[in-house]
């Protein structure tokens, strides 16, 4: 009884000793409880879209696939118990668009149980491939557009080739830039040949009454073309000429 | 002796075991819970697009089901709607799907299928089934209400969920819809108040809510104040219909 007892104690010595040694060493600092733990995007098919939370320097980034043609985004957020974040978790990130074209500042504040504040800057980085825009003139050549607004009806088309186009119209935008770098009200992109990623049609038409937006703008001279394909955009190097007679 | 060190040890052993960090629990996402009872709900000159013609597509009316109410297509890509009206004087009826590619919903987390609910039998009362289209017009108000309750369950096997729109009836496609478009006015030779009107037929559609709730739903009208015999002169983009909703997870829709 005896030498099984002091086996037993011999047993009990390594196992502790083996339990202890893990104790021994010093705890980390504790972590601060005004942090954001997790943060992802859960409004799409399958598995969320996990942001990286960068304690560093205060920041998270998501990365936004373009095929998803996300124009919305709702977060999920989790913090340490008992912090609070604002805007709060499900908070939507409305017209994605408007963010990659125009920026956007957004922010999230952690305030933690004691009191303590820290500031999350959200950075959204679109993997997306290269928007290409073929030219429609040379520096010698200058394509040449008339739109005669004296008739019931008129139109040009403006045709453009070239790769990193959405299959869908509503993510991308064709505008004319003047020679003063001033963007126009934006083009009529045709619904005919949708779903193409190398070929858009924008359409200016003289139909309507009153006109529309960009004819009304539109003076005689040099544009330069710009296309915005989802969260890339892209200008010509060479201007085309428009007449408006 | 023994005995003191083992009990000594056991308490060393089991304090230095129990230091588990508990994980925090992760925050509820936000949203608010307001959704509706089982029952049968009628909604009435919903304005969709107020401006609508037969020319173009007209604004997109994105519909949550489970709120019984509107939500704004800048949350298209949510789980906050089931359907949505969309399309040429908002006939075409699309869940909430996010993978159904081209849909409105595309991309976002939404699993809302739809079905439409044909019975030949129950059509000949009202539908040249070879020629599809209605036999005479009005159509019997009564057969809505008819169609309406006698679909009192879900049957995937007869009648499949997708993931498209259900639209007009067998208009320039072959499936069948809820609604027959009279594109030249056929159905009344000589009259022009009578051409590129919709008319809503008895049938009922089936959808799987976002969130897995099934529900019916019948078109009533797409014109302002609910006409049974609209014209040209009817203004579209005034919705009325009326769905079930069951609430409990099952596939009951004997609901009154």
């Amino acid at each position: 009884m005896q030498l099984y007892l002091r086996q037993f104690a011999a047993a009990l010595f390594i196992l502790a000793f083996a339990a202890c040694t893990k104790t021994e060493t010093i705890d980390p600092a504790p972590e601060a409880q005004n942090r954001i733990i997790t943060y992802s995007i859960v409004n799409v098919q399958g598995d969320p879209i996990s942001g990286a939370v960068n304690d560093r320097d205060s920041s998270i980034t998501i990365y936004i696939p373009f095929y998803r043609q996300l124009v919305v985004l709702e977060p999920e957020i989790t913090v340490p118990e008992g912090a609070t974040v604002t805007p709060v978790s499900g908070t939507l990130i409305e017209d994605l668009l408007d963010v990659f074209r125009n920026g956007r500042d957004i922010k999230y504040t952690v305030t933690a149980k004691d009191g303590s504040k820290r500031t999350y800057t959200l950075r959204i980085v679109v993997q997306q491939p290269d928007l290409v825009l073929d030219e429609l003139s040379t520096a010698t050549d200058i394509a040449e557009f008339t739109i005669d607004t004296r008739l019931a009806y008129d139109a040009i088309h403006i045709k453009l080739t070239g790769s990193g186009f959405m299959e869908e119209n509503e993510l991308m935008k064709m505008v004319l830039v003047d020679e003063t770098g001033r963007e126009l009200s934006p083009i009529g992109l045709s619904t005919t040949n949708v779903g193409n990623i190398h070929l858009i049609i924008g359409s200016i038409t003289k139909f309507t009454d009153p006109q529309e937006p960009v004819l009304q703008e539109l003076k005689t001279g040099l544009y330069k073309i710009k296309v915005y394909s989802y969260g890339k955009n892209a200008t010509t190097k060479f201007p085309v000429k428009i007449n408006k007679l | 002796m023994y005995r003191k060190l083992l009990w000594c040890l056991l308490l060393t052993a089991a304090a230095a075991c129990s230091k588990d960090d508990a994980p925090a629990k992760p925050e509820e996402p936000g949203g608010d819970g307001n959704t509706v009872k089982t029952g049968v709900y009628r909604v009435v000159n919903l304005a969709a697009d107020t401006t609508a013609t037969s020319g173009g597509n007209a604004v997109s009316l994105y519909y949550s089901l489970e709120e019984n109410k509107v939500i704004p297509e800048s949350q298209r890509q949510t789980g906050n709607w089931d359907i949505v009206f969309y399309g040429i004087y908002n006939s075409s009826v699309y869940p909430n799907n996010g993978a159904a590619l081209g849909s409105p919903g595309y991309g976002g987390p939404g699993r809302a299928v739809i079905s439409v609910v044909v019975n030949r039998k129950f059509d000949a009362q009202y539908y040249d089934t070879l020629q599809y289209k209605p036999l005479q017009l009005p159509i019997d108000r009564n057969l809505f209400a008819t169609a309406f309750e006698s679909v009192k369950t879900v049957e995937e096997d007869k009648f499949p969920f997708i993931t498209r729109d259900i639209g007009l009836d067998h208009f320039q496609s072959g499936f069948d819809g809820w609604g027959h478009y009279d594109f030249y006015g056929l159905l009344f030779p000589g009259d022009p108040k009578k051409s590129h009107v919709v008319y809503t037929m008895p049938r009922v559609m089936v959808i799987k809510t976002h969130k897995g709730h099934y529900a019916k739903l019948m078109m009533e009208n797409i014109y302002k104040d609910n006409p049974a015999n609209p014209t040209r002169d009817n203004k579209p983009g005034f919705i009325t219909f009326r769905y079930a909703i069951q609430m409990d997870g099952s596939k009951n829709l004997d609901i009154q």
